[in-house]
């Protein structure tokens, strides 16, 4: 017997440095979301008076500038609150689609959400179908890319109840359909009228623009519930990654757990989508970058991703908001930043963590 | 007492040729059992029928008196460990997060205290206490080995299956390893059934041993009367003699080196005096 | 070595079976060009079509303006080169797929991947919205130059950055992915500025088409593909050693980084001068060598010629469907091939037998 025990402190202490690290990434983005209140391009609205304002509302008092009210509390504040949990919604996502498909390219978007998303919205823009045959604008488009954006999904779990099924074919059926979609949703730009092809165009460019208080519920709610529930099989879903058949010696039943996880991050993701157009990157990024500070355990994973995602799109949106108040969309903030950051991350080695 | 029965199993990838023809084995009572034979007789597949990882297409498998079809997952983890020859790292662990994993079936809401005493004692048992904390993916084969051992032994199971388990180690890590196998087996009165390729070794330790070929089962008993020279033989094809150490068989290959004789032969047409159409078929 | 005889007519049968699957997809290949042919508003018949093409290239002169010197002068200037068109798209895309992937060891990597599209597009995408020309040529040439040399920028930072530090090809594909991030993110900045016809312009840029191809056009695609998949073609062994993996390929004698460099390179040139002339066709790169490995097995030396004759055969087709299903109009053929080419990978994934196991 060898003299020296492990100290299984060292084992506490480095996951009790995970957390903490977590809870300083989460302070911080809060932080920043905070921040982006007050970036407001509306001339005379004064870091002053959009305090007054927030104060007026949390307090219950009314507001004289019904104008500045409007952007503060009815544009900037839901804004916040959205970029906050799609950063999240998304990291979280990608960190779990990842361990699933056991593949570090996978990211929330992996089964075709985003295509069947744009199809659904790209069909009421162009042709004016709405599948619910709503009337409401934002509504028909909301509810025909959160119906359209299952199916790829569900297409997959269907595939995937064959036997040979292995993440890899799930990927590579994955995208199959996605250029199902992507062709469908062509075809019908193809032949529409510029202007709809203007406006399909801009609605599948993510941006937090329409966050409102009216939607950031879905969006907020589904992000939560969902992330709880990955968080709970978290252990089940780090053993996974040990392969589908180690997995199974160790009493994991990989192939329906898989199953139900792909479910609800398409639920989630297509939530998210309808609401805020396809925000790429994240979802790849976020996961990577927190792998670097907490390592791959699924448990440790989960909520640091999801306060990391947070963070950078948070900041990514405060710098959308300095460079032009509507015109720059934060999907596009973070794939032109994100990406180089990105490589040089990549480059400096701190691949080692996940390869 | 725990047991495995395998009962006439035939096994094949999906209509392919069968792989596994009609095995029937009755696995009762603590010991240690190495499964030997040579390359692709269905060693790996005849453990992985055990373990429910594959569904034999005829025939059934009992753990304990019952069908491992009606196991739940977790039920059947916690009865059966199982070791494999290779270590999935697309996103490495540290190496107490990996075996933890082991400790899957027993988890409780509130048991983290609990799961890391077993780590502790199974890190200590494998001699890998100083890397504990260390990246999966950063370990040398041996080392991988060790920790997939760990987290086998981790799963703290009444039957323990290993592919292989001493195939990247050096000798004095095998034996260590074998020896801790075997205590398992006496001490905590586990089943312990392992594929090995080193004959020997399984003959100095194991209590049986199953020898395969093609798909069958060649010979089942004590070392003593499995492995002889006329069944190696038939087996494997190589001429060998066997003594007895301290009541045990022990084998030597029957081969002169090799000699100016053979430099004058054509290259690859003998293999320890056996053609290598002989080996094939 | 009764043994020896049985595997020696084995493996000839094995490359017999290969050689006869690439013969009929080249058999293919003509037939469907005949038919595409025959779509050519004057009535020239199936076999006319091959006749007039032979005897052009004997170098038949027909009297001016007779029915026959128009009929060749419509059919070799109009409809040849979309045909030569679609047989060079698809032959270099599927040979660059092949070769990407087992270069990347990653049956998800395609011509692509590392970002070859996005950075044509983007190219493009700022010729047709700020008229921003690379090479001072004005309208559509202008559009092909930017899209080129936009095409070119990502695997050229890759290739710079594998001179700077060793990438595994994990990291390379990352960085490819990132690459075609950034450039998507760039091209959304400028179609965001952009009015409704110009942003329909660029969005249909994207989506590859045949149509319109002059033999002008198709000279520095020929010289590439040509050059690039002979080069490639004459590395498939080199290629069969990297998919053991980078040490072993290093130890039976390759100098893997530079090899895969070079590669990158070539991969890059022929890819980019496709898009630029053509758009984005998808599916073809990826699917291609996917279907003919399910078939043949994962020997490159077949794959790829197997792969181009495929590719060709694929792209020729949904050409041809692209100009029959709305005749008069036209469908651009980069949907098509996403229309019938997908359904039939799902039907491949979901029905694929073991021993597909090489791939995955």
């Amino acid at each position: 017997m060898s003299p020296e025990m492990f100290d299984e402190n060292v084992y506490y202490r480095s996951n009790s440095r995970k957390v903490s690290l977590t809870i300083v990434f989460l302070v911080l983005a809060v932080l920043t979301a905070f921040f982006s209140i007050f970036l407001s391009k509306i001339g005379d609205l004064s870091f002053e008076a959009t305090w007054e304002i927030l104060k007026a509302h949390l307090s219950g008092t009314s507001v004289d500038n019904e104008i500045h009210d409007l952007v503060v509390w009815e544009y900037n504040v839901p804004r916040a609150i959205m970029g906050l949990f799609v950063g999240a919604g998304l990291a979280v996502g990608g960190a779990v689609m990842q361990a699933l498909m056991r593949n570090p390219l996978a990211d929330p978007y992996t089964t075709g959400v985003a295509s069947g998303a744009s199809l659904g919205a790209v069909m009421f823009f162009t042709m004016g179908i709405s599948l619910l045959s709503l009337d409401n604008y934002t509504l028909a488009t909301t509810t025909n890319a959160l119906i359209l954006s299952m199916i790829p999904t569900m297409a997959i779990v269907l595939i995937s109840q064959h036997k040979h099924i292995t993440p890899t074919t799930m990927i590579l059926a994955g995208i199959a359909i996605m250029y199902v979609f992507r062709a469908a949703t062509s075809l019908m730009m193809f032949v529409a009228d510029p202007e709809s092809v203007e406006e399909a165009y801009i609605w599948s460019v993510g941006t937090l623009g329409s966050a409102s208080w009216d939607n950031i519920w879905f969006v907020a709610g589904s992000v939560t519930v969902i992330s709880v529930l990955l968080l709970l099989v978290s252990n089940q879903v780090t053993i996974m990654t040990a392969g589908d058949r180690s997995a199974s010696t160790m009493g994991v039943w990989a192939k329906p757990l898989r199953i139900i996880c792909l479910l609800l991050i398409a639920i989630m993701t297509a939530i998210m989508v309808s609401f805020t157009g396809t925000i790429g990157f994240m979802g790849l990024v976020a996961p990577h970058i927190a792998r670097v500070f907490v390592g791959s355990n699924m448990r440790y994973l989960i909520p640091c991703s999801a306060a990391l995602g947070s963070l950078i799109l948070i900041g990514a949106d405060c710098l959308a908001k300095t460079i032009s108040m509507t015109g720059m969309p934060v999907g596009v903030i973070t794939s032109i930043i994100g990406g180089p950051i990105f490589i040089i991350l990549l480059i400096k080695g701190a691949k080692k963590v996940w390869f | 007492m725990q047991s495995v029965t395998v009962d006439g199993v035939d096994f094949a990838y999906g209509s392919g040729e069968l792989i596994l023809k009609d095995v029937t084995i009755d696995i009762r009572n603590p010991q240690l059992i190495s499964i030997i034979g040579p390359n692709g007789v269905g060693k790996s597949t005849l453990i992985h029928c055990m373990n429910r990882i594959l569904t034999p297409r005829k025939g059934t498998v009992m753990v304990d008196d019952v069908n491992v079809e009606e196991y739940k997952v977790k039920e059947l983890a916690k009865k059966m460990g199982y070791v494999p020859y290779s270590a999935n790292d697309t996103f490495p662990l540290t190496v107490v997060d990996t075996i933890l994993m082991g400790r899957n079936p027993h988890r409780k809401w509130k048991s983290l205290h609990d799961d890391m005493q077993v780590v502790k004692e199974v890190l200590e048992m494998m001699d890998i206490t100083p890397l504990a904390m260390r990246p999966f993916n950063e370990l040398s084969a041996g080392q991988h080995q060790r920790v997939m051992l760990a987290r086998g032994l981790a799963q703290e199971p009444e039957i323990l299956l290993l592919d292989e388990p001493t195939a990247n180690l050096d000798i004095r890590h095998q034996m260590d390893v074998i020896r801790l196998l075997k205590q398992l087996s006496v001490k905590r009165g586990i089943v312990v059934i392992m594929i090995s390729h080193d004959l020997n070794i399984a003959a100095k330790y194991s209590d049986n041993i199953i020898m395969m070929s093609e798909g069958t089962i060649y010979a089942v008993g004590k070392p003593v009367d499995v492995i002889t020279p006329e069944s190696v033989k038939a087996v494997y094809g190589v001429d060998t003699d066997v003594v007895l150490s301290d009541g045990r068989p022990h084998m030597m290959i029957r081969d002169h080196g090799f000699s100016e004789e053979d430099a004058a032969t054509p290259e690859g047409s003998t293999v320890s005096g056996v053609t290598t159409s002989g080996m094939n078929g | 070595m009764s043994g020896g005889e049985d595997i020696e007519v084995q493996y000839t049968h094995h490359v017999q079976r290969r050689l006869i699957f690439i013969a009929f997809c080249t058999l293919g290949v003509i037939l469907v060009a005949g038919f595409s042919l025959t779509i050519n508003g004057r009535g020239i018949g199936f076999l006319e079509c091959y006749e007039y093409i032979i005897n052009h290239i004997l170098g038949t002169e027909y009297p001016f303006r007779s029915d026959a010197w128009f009929d060749d002068y419509v059919l070799w200037n109009t409809y040849v080169p979309r045909i030569v068109m679609g047989i060079l798209v698809g032959c270099g895309l599927a040979v660059c797929g092949v070769a990407m992937q087992s270069l990347m060891n990653n049956p998800l990597a395609d011509p692509y991947t590392v970002g070859i599209s996005d950075g044509a597009c983007f190219g493009a995408v700022a010729a047709i919205v700020t008229g921003f020309s690379l090479s001072s040529v004005m309208g559509s040439m202008g559009v092909v130059t930017n899209a080129f040399v936009g095409g070119l920028i990502p695997a050229m930072i890759i290739v710079l950055l594998s001179s700077i530090v060793r990438l595994s090809p994990a990291t390379t594909i990352l960085i490819g992915v990132a690459m075609s991030y950034i450039f998507s993110g760039l091209e959304t900045t400028i179609m965001m500025t952009a009015d409704a016809d110009t942003l329909k312009e660029a969005y249909l840029w994207q989506i590859g088409t045949l149509n319109g191809m002059t033999w002008e056009r198709c000279y520095i695609p020929m010289i590439l593909t040509i050059v690039g998949s002979a080069f490639l073609m004459y590395s498939s062994k080199n290629l069969n050693l990297l998919s053991l993996g980078d040490s072993s390929a290093k130890s039976l004698g390759l100098n893997v980084d530079q090899f895969r460099t070079l590669c990158m390179l070539i991969v890059a040139f022929l890819v980019a001068s496709l898009v630029s002339f053509v758009g984005v066709i998808g599916f073809v790169g990826l699917v291609a060598p996917h279907l003919v490995r399910m078939l043949l097995g994962g020997d490159n030396k077949f794959v790829m010629p197997a792969s181009m004759m495929l590719g060709s055969l694929f792209v020729l087709f949904a050409d041809l469907l692209s100009r029959v299903l709305i005749y008069p109009g036209e469908l651009r053929v980069g949907l098509i091939i996403s229309m019938i080419g997908a359904p039939i990978f799902l039907y491949m994934i979901v029905r694929k037998k073991k021993g597909y196991g090489e791939v995955f």
